[in-house]
């Protein structure tokens, strides 16, 4: 019955579908399909809508956790507070993937000197690196949207 | 295959010595952690070990297939695979993994880099009961859904020739060398993010050996809880382990000779027999305010109890990281047996490290 059981979800396996996000997947779920304008500051590409009134921008950084990649997008207001993030993929084992619970303590920051761990930030217990990573990629995108 | 994808250059760049530099595809990964530890214990010969030292390694074949696996050099003369596993991964919520695996019990087994626990040594609870670095062979299903995760494995078990009286659980480890796989256990293990800095989690093993005179259930079942908040973290653990009629499971053990020296009990004194105990332990990073240093005292009180013996042990230290991946680390231990003989204090001293 063990093995019975072993088979069928070995199967399912093979229909549950993966959850890594493009980079359009995820620009669309910040503006549906509008037309879309970039610019670059400091390396970094900036996204923004051409058809919305708002002037929020997203943009993506890739980080080293310890040996393999995550892949976040940011999108932040004018004024560069936090709006969203979004984790499109992670390469690490999954327990170490950062929820959405964990992502959520993000949402109305900017860029300061308390958007560290054990400030502002709670580490992910367990996944200390997954933490790191997560606030390097964030801290990295907000101090290039910053400059002039 | 491998071989030719890597271009190895080796620099003779000081009279010191030789560097090599490997220019390796990106779906090739290494890594690694290790340990060297000073022992000064009351009872016992001192020691200075190199506790482990062990290389990580890893292979991304596509998006879906990897393999990773970890090879464990321990007190300098003795190998092992601490895993070597095939991943198949579908989704988040549902993923395959064959090979050699990590146990996914305790907190420690699955996180048991230097860097991630404090102390020179690791629970001692966690070491006994939860006989970490533990790991056998086995199949089963991983992944998570929200804020849970699980894993769920078939293992082969702890072989029949166990000798519970000096190291609980400890001597009953396989480490999937030929292993005797005639009684499988099945694994299950559940955690969950309750907050952004506290997680709570469980899990269970389940076997069934047999013996000559009848079959035995041995039963583990753990829960443990992490909280950080700030510069603060607590992490604690309860554990119990049975086994089903263990006087004649003593009886069918060939090992299992008197043992002296120890504050253990021989398994075999009433029909069916317990192992259990706890640890809380408690740390504040004074160098909360540096973003990669840290300096941690802390605090943590284990407990066990194996038929009605009791012993407990405290431990005080220290443990200084001038960098995420490194950790020096000092305990002094105070361990209590109901029978004073067994008290002794020791102190211990570690560096860690982990890439």
């Amino acid at each position: 019955m063990k093995v019975v059981t072993f088979v069928c979800v070995s199967f399912a396996c093979l229909v549950v579908p993966r959850t890594y996000l493009t980079r359009d997947q995820a620009l669309e779920k910040v503006w549906g399909e509008s037309e879309l304008e970039t610019i670059q500051k400091a390396d970094h590409t900036f996204y923004s809508s051409s058809n919305s009134a708002d002037k929020s921008s997203a943009s993506f950084h890739t980080q080293k956790v310890r040996s393999k990649s995550q892949t976040i997008m940011l999108h932040i207001t004018e004024e560069g507070e936090i709006i969203d993030i979004l984790l499109c993929k992670f390469k690490e084992p999954v327990k170490y993937k950062p929820s959405k619970k964990w992502l959520n303590q993000f949402v109305g920051k900017t860029l300061n000197e308390d958007l560290r761990l054990k400030r502002d930030i709670d580490g992910v217990s367990g996944a200390t690196l997954t933490s790191r990573a997560t606030i390097k990629s964030v801290r990295e995108i907000l101090t290039a949207y910053a400059e002039k | 295959m491998i071989l030719s994808l890597i271009n190895i250059t080796i620099l003779f760049a000081s009279a010191q010595g030789a560097s090599i530099t490997v220019d390796a595809p990106e779906q090739l990964r290494f890594g690694g952690y290790g340990e060297a530890t000073y022992r000064n214990l009351e009872s016992g010969t001192d020691t200075f070990d190199i506790h482990r030292v062990i290389l990580y390694m890893g292979y991304d074949f596509d998006d879906t297939w990897t393999f990773d696996a970890e090879f464990e050099f321990e007190h300098g003369n003795e190998t092992y695979v601490e895993f070597a596993q095939i991943d198949g991964k579908f989704s988040d919520e549902m993923n395959f993994r064959t090979g050699h695996l990590l146990v996914p019990m305790g907190l420690i087994n699955r996180n048991h880099e230097p860097t991630n626990f404090w102390g020179p040594v690791r629970p001692l609870v966690e070491q006994k009961i939860i006989p970490s670095t533990w790991h056998e062979n086995g199949m089963g299903v991983f992944g998570t859904s929200g804020d849970m995760s699980y894993e769920v494995y078939i293992m082969n078990g702890f072989d029949d020739d166990i000798d519970f009286s000096n190291s609980a659980f400890r001597s009953g480890r396989q480490k999937g060398v030929k292993a005797n796989a005639e009684n499988m256990a099945v694994v299950a293990s559940l955690d969950y993010q309750v907050t952004p800095g506290l997680s709570i989690g469980g899990s269970m093993y389940s076997q069934k050996i047999e013996s000559a005179a009848a079959e035995h259930g041995v039963d583990i079942v753990e829960a443990h809880l992490q909280y950080d908040s700030g510069a603060f973290r607590t992490r604690a653990l309860m554990v119990k382990g049975t086994v089903d009629n263990a006087a004649n499971l003593d009886a069918h053990t060939a090992s299992n000779e008197a043992a002296t020296g120890t504050v253990w009990d021989d398994f075999g004194a009433d029909a069916d027999d317990d192992v259990s105990g706890m640890y809380v332990e408690f740390g504040y990073d004074l160098m909360s305010h540096s973003e990669n240093e840290s300096l941690t005292p802390f605090f943590r009180h284990e407990t066990y109890e194996h038929n009605g013996a009791d012993m407990g042990a405290n431990v005080l230290g220290v443990s200084y990281m001038p960098n995420p991946n490194i950790a020096y680390k000092l305990g002094l231990q105070s361990i209590n047996a109901d029978d004073s003989e067994n008290n002794e204090d020791n102190i211990e001293f570690t560096v860690g490290w982990r890439f």
